[in-house]
């Protein structure tokens, strides 16, 4: 037989060893040689690839048995060991507590995390039908540039529906934006309130969506114009237990256009991208926007969902869409667009499209909590694997006379491990009670609603058993294989001297621990000046202070024809610097648009931009700067002019833009530019600063803008509520502040160094425990040493050096090691913003400096006790 | 008296049927033939530990033999005990079933 078929016929040596594990010596030679004929005989008869699988398959079914087995009649065994591990345990009460503490902190991290990333991989999974729904992504090309669309055109559902017959159904939703509803009872106080979560929704959604209607029939529910659909939380906030059906709510921002409450839904299930509080049928689009809305061909103002029929592949679909397109545009061939599906589910981790339905998270998140929280666990593995060896030590007596008592190697070894998982289990517990704190601080920092329930799931008991037993095996395995090695005649004389190769190992391992603490330090530091700095940045203009109040119900009328009572008197307030009115708030999407000048050809070539509508205080309140031309002037019948910004000039080629007459895309009047501004950064700064139109139109504007003297604002408001319901009674007073809307681009970031920074802080302070445990033990084990020298006159400084040295060189290793690693990925991390910070020379210095300084003084405190202990007490018994 | 398992039951009946060859592989053989099931190798040790400790059988290694990779087989040998409670089992069987009502098979 040639060594080569020898080696084929033997069993995986794996295989063996977990038999080894598992069974006492007896027991295990007999197992290795059944399991051995049974695998030679199948490797001769069906080949080794059979007989392989069908060994594992075999020992896999028998170890439960096995494990059973090992315990039968032999509860006085384990019952001892355990004994012997608890006694052990409550012996070395500092070891233990630094590993349980430090394990019980990270696996309380690596939970919540856990829990965090099934949440944002669960977007849609609880909709049936998720796995064949798809949106519809328009990318539209303007000369180089391409815009990539969450949202289509109203007519893009409907084609589609007719030209793919693997097409199951489409249906369209249309975001009805910020409105005010309300409910008018014959009695009582009308129910007025702000909503965000109304749709427009053709009938199939329902289906589509597969959501449960709870009244009314999902068929009828959605087929009449101004006929609407509730949440029952949506229901509860206008009728309270009364029956909604048949009720009449008002649409008070589209004229109080009255809408019949036709059923009650349940909200989409699971977590989705999509937060619908109420659903109005597609139909009353028409009544609101007039009947050119739902067959427009290029307007993007639908979600345009597609459910394929099943078996059909989405990419040959995309190989249609080409041809699907040039019919589409059969009439304006000048227009390129492309369309493609974006599977549901990975709406809410992959697509930053323009007009998203709400902010969506990025995958990058969830790869990089992830594996912070395998990191700072596999940190604290690393402490235990340390403490243990370095305690092994203390304990190659004991597990010498137990060898020559005649414990064979597999006994010590499960002692050993007893011990570890002993260990984790109450790490375990630990982590469980810390749970209870950790789930309130994460939900706060997180805008989610985990409770302490959502770990006490089958699977996740089983995930958590597994975890345990893996962290036994990762934590208690080396130092059980090392302590129970030598010899037993070689382990008495090893008392003594230090073994240097796991001497070596520990040093190894504590580095690789401040690499990655001094990695996350460095990166929470990064990240802290990029926010510093996305709140401090000169946006160039006034975003302080300034109050924005919603137009709405008779407001509008009020501020934006009339006399302008009520602005002046606004603005005569002693703590009001300036009022404006404005279409949008800063930071939020404004309208995208075009601006042809008269007599241009083709229009499809021109750039968008972006449109922002204003009135004549507009500038004067932003503190925006007009370089060429002048300030709006307002105009008798409010006919409107624009105002660009310098990057618009560019785009558009203007040298000379004053006086240039431009066509809008939106109500096609004609009207002249009159100024140019200064760039400002009017959208976050993750993005470059996107042309600019100020167009004079007071008509259409949202928002009134105050902007109030530093310290008034809680006054102003008072002020601004009593005289706005003094002439507007069915106002509803909803406002907020500019800077905070604007800063709630940078919520995903907020979050994110939330955690992170939990996340260095704890992996220094795990990895200090680990060095604190070390550094205990190593001057434990030279008490003697110190004594001699101290008594040969040694210094307590020298000392202390001698004692800390070591350590401090780990960490400085460590240092260079992790400085350009996290240089490096924070320099990518930066390149994700337009304007972003440099990193200087303090981040490295802070972050080598600060954990220098922590770890210094988490040994140095033992190393200054130990040196300066009175000699006389470490010599004495010798 | 301690009644046999099922499992129990099964494996002796294994172990006697065949007499001179019972160790691991074939009794895992006879019993899955029997039972029309494949058991695992640690289906069947678990039973015959229990049998072994109370004394329904004996074990011997034999030489070690190439087959197994230079290890002994275990053999299982049955004991006047194991004979005496088969003899048992079947007499508790035989009662058990002549109480129960044919009828209610059909």
């Amino acid at each position: 037989m040639s060594p080569k078929t020898t080696s084929i016929r033997s069993l995986p040596r794996l295989g063996k060893a977990l038999l080894w594990l598992a069974l006492d010596d007896e027991e295990y030679d007999q197992a290795v040689g059944d399991f051995q004929e049974r695998f030679r005989a199948l490797t001769a008869a069906a080949g080794p690839a059979k007989a392989r699988a069908d060994f594992w398959a075999m020992l896999l079914r028998s170890l439960p048995m096995f494990a059973w087995n090992s315990l039968y009649g032999r509860a006085m065994m384990i019952k001892n060991n355990l004994k012997i591990a608890w006694r052990i345990i409550r012996k070395q009460k500092l070891y233990s507590a630094l590993n349980i503490l430090g394990l019980g902190v990270s696996l309380t991290c690596l939970l919540v995390i856990l829990v965090h990333v099934k949440g944002e991989l669960g977007y849609e999974t609880g909709i049936p039908k998720s796995d064949r729904i798809y949106r519809v992504q328009t990318d539209s090309q303007f000369g180089p540039k391409i815009r990539q669309w969450a949202v289509s055109a109203p007519a893009m559902g409907p084609e589609i529906q007719a030209a793919f017959p693997e097409v199951e159904s489409t249906a369209r939703l249309i975001p009805a934006g910020s409105q005010i509803i309300s409910f008018r009872p014959p009695q009582g106080h009308p129910a007025r309130f702000s909503e965000q979560g109304v749709f427009l929704a053709d009938a199939s959604f329902l289906e589509m969506f597969d959501v449960d209607i709870i009244r009314g029939g999902r068929d009828a529910v959605l087929k009449n114009p101004q006929a609407i659909v509730l949440t029952e939380s949506f229901a509860r906030r206008y009728f309270g237990a009364e029956d909604p059906v048949g009720k009449t709510l008002y649409l008070e921002t589209a004229d109080r256009m009255p809408l019949q409450v036709s059923g009650i839904m349940r909200a989409i299930r699971g977590r989705s991208h999509l937060k619908i509080d109420a659903l109005i049928s597609l139909p009353t689009i028409t009544l609101w926007a007039g009947p050119e809305f739902l067959p427009h061909r290029t307007l993007k103002a639908a979600y345009t969902f597609v459910l394929l029929r099943k078996g059909q592949d989405p990419a040959a679909f995309g190989a249609k869409t080409g041809a699907f397109m040039k019919a589409y545009h059969a009439e304006q061939p000048s227009r390129i667009e492309s369309i493609r599906l974006q599977p549901i589910r990975s709406i809410h981790l992959h697509s930053k499209l323009e007009s998203e339905a709400g902010p969506n998270s990025d995958i990058i998140y969830v790869i990089v909590f992830s594996g912070a929280a395998l990191l700072l666990l596999l940190i604290a593995a690393v402490n235990f694997v340390n403490l243990a060896t370095a305690q092994s030590f203390k304990r190659f007596k004991e597990i010498g006379v137990r060898k020559i008592i005649g414990a064979r190697r597999g006994q010590l070894i499960r002692q050993y491990l007893g011990e570890a998982g002993l260990l984790t289990a109450l790490s375990a517990g630990l982590a469980v009670f810390l749970l209870i704190f950790a789930v309130p601080f994460y939900n706060r920092m997180s805008g989610q609603s985990i409770t302490v329930g959502d770990f006490l799931t089958a699977g996740g008991a089983v995930g958590l058993l597994g975890l345990l037993i893996l962290l036994t095996l990762l934590a208690g395995l080396y130092p059980a294989l090392f302590a129970t090695a030598p010899a037993p005649a070689g382990m008495f004389k090893a008392a003594r001297t230090p073994g240097s190769a796991t001497s070596r190992l520990r040093k190894g391992l504590v580095v690789f621990q401040f690499v990655v603490s001094i990695f996350l330090l460095f990166g929470t530091l990064t990240m802290a000046r990029q926010l510093t700095y996305f709140r401090k940045a000169d946006l160039g203009f006034e975003n302080r202070n300034v109050i924005a109040v919603d137009l709405n119900g008779g407001l509008t009328k009020t501020m934006t024809s009339g006399a302008g009572v009520l602005k002046t008197e606004i603005a005569r307030h002693p703590a009001v610097l300036g009022i404006a009115l404005t279409s949008d708030l800063f930071g939020t999407r404004f309208s995208n648009e075009r601006l042809t000048p008269v007599g241009t050809p083709d229009k499809n070539a021109l750039p968008m931009l972006r449109v922002l509508r204003v009135d004549e205080n507009f500038i004067r309140m932003a503190g925006l700067t007009v370089v060429q031309g002048h300030d709006f002037e307002p105009t008798p019948n409010g006919a409107p002019s624009y105002i660009i910004s310098e990057s618009t000039a560019a785009i558009m080629n203007w040298r000379q833009p004053l006086g240039l007459e431009c066509l809008s895309d939106v109500h096609g009047g004609k009207a002249p530019i009159v100024g140019v501004i200064k760039d400002f950064h009017f959208a976050s700064l993750h993005s470059p600063i996107e042309p600019l139109v100020l167009e004079y139109l007071p008509a259409s504007v949202n928002h009134l803008l105050v902007r109030v003297r530093e310290g008034h604002i809680r006054e102003v408001l008072e002020f601004l509520k009593d005289r706005i319901s003094g002439v507007s009674p069915d106002h509803l007073f909803t406002t907020s502040m500019v800077d905070e809307v604007f800063n709630r681009n940078y919520r995903t970031e907020d979050q994110s160094y939330a955690l992170f920074k939990v996340f260095a802080v704890l992996a220094v302070f795990v990895a200090c425990l680990g060095l604190f445990g070390l550094s205990v033990f190593a001057a434990e084990r030279r008490i003697k040493e110190i004594g001699i020298r101290k008594t040969l006159g040694a210094s307590t400084g020298s000392l202390w050096l001698l004692l800390s040295g070591t350590f401090i060189r780990g960490v400085v290793a460590a240092n260079v090691i992790a400085l350009p690693l996290a240089y490096l990925a924070m320099k990518k991390w930066l390149a994700n913003f337009a304007y972003h910070t440099g990193i200087p020379a303090g981040i490295f210095i802070a972050s080598g400096v600060l954990t220098l300084v922590v770890a210094a003084a988490t040994v140095g405190f033992q190393a200054f006790k130990s040196s300066r202990r009175n000699p006389v007490e470490s010599l004495r018994y010798e | 008296m301690n009644i046999l398992s099922r499992s129990e039951e099964i494996i002796l009946l294994a172990v006697w049927k065949l007499e001179d060859e019972a160790y691991g592989v074939p009794i895992r053989d006879q019993v899955s033939k029997d039972t029309g099931q494949e058991w695992s190798f640690g289906a069947v040790y678990k039973p015959l530990k229990q049998l072994l400790h109370k004394g329904f059988v004996d074990k011997t290694a034999s030489a070690p033999c190439a087959e197994r990779g230079g290890r002994s087989k275990y053999i299982y040998a049955i004991t006047p005990d194991g004979r005496a409670a088969l003899r048992e089992i079947r007499k508790i069987h035989r009662a058990l079933w002549t109480e129960a009502c044919e009828a209610a098979f059909k």
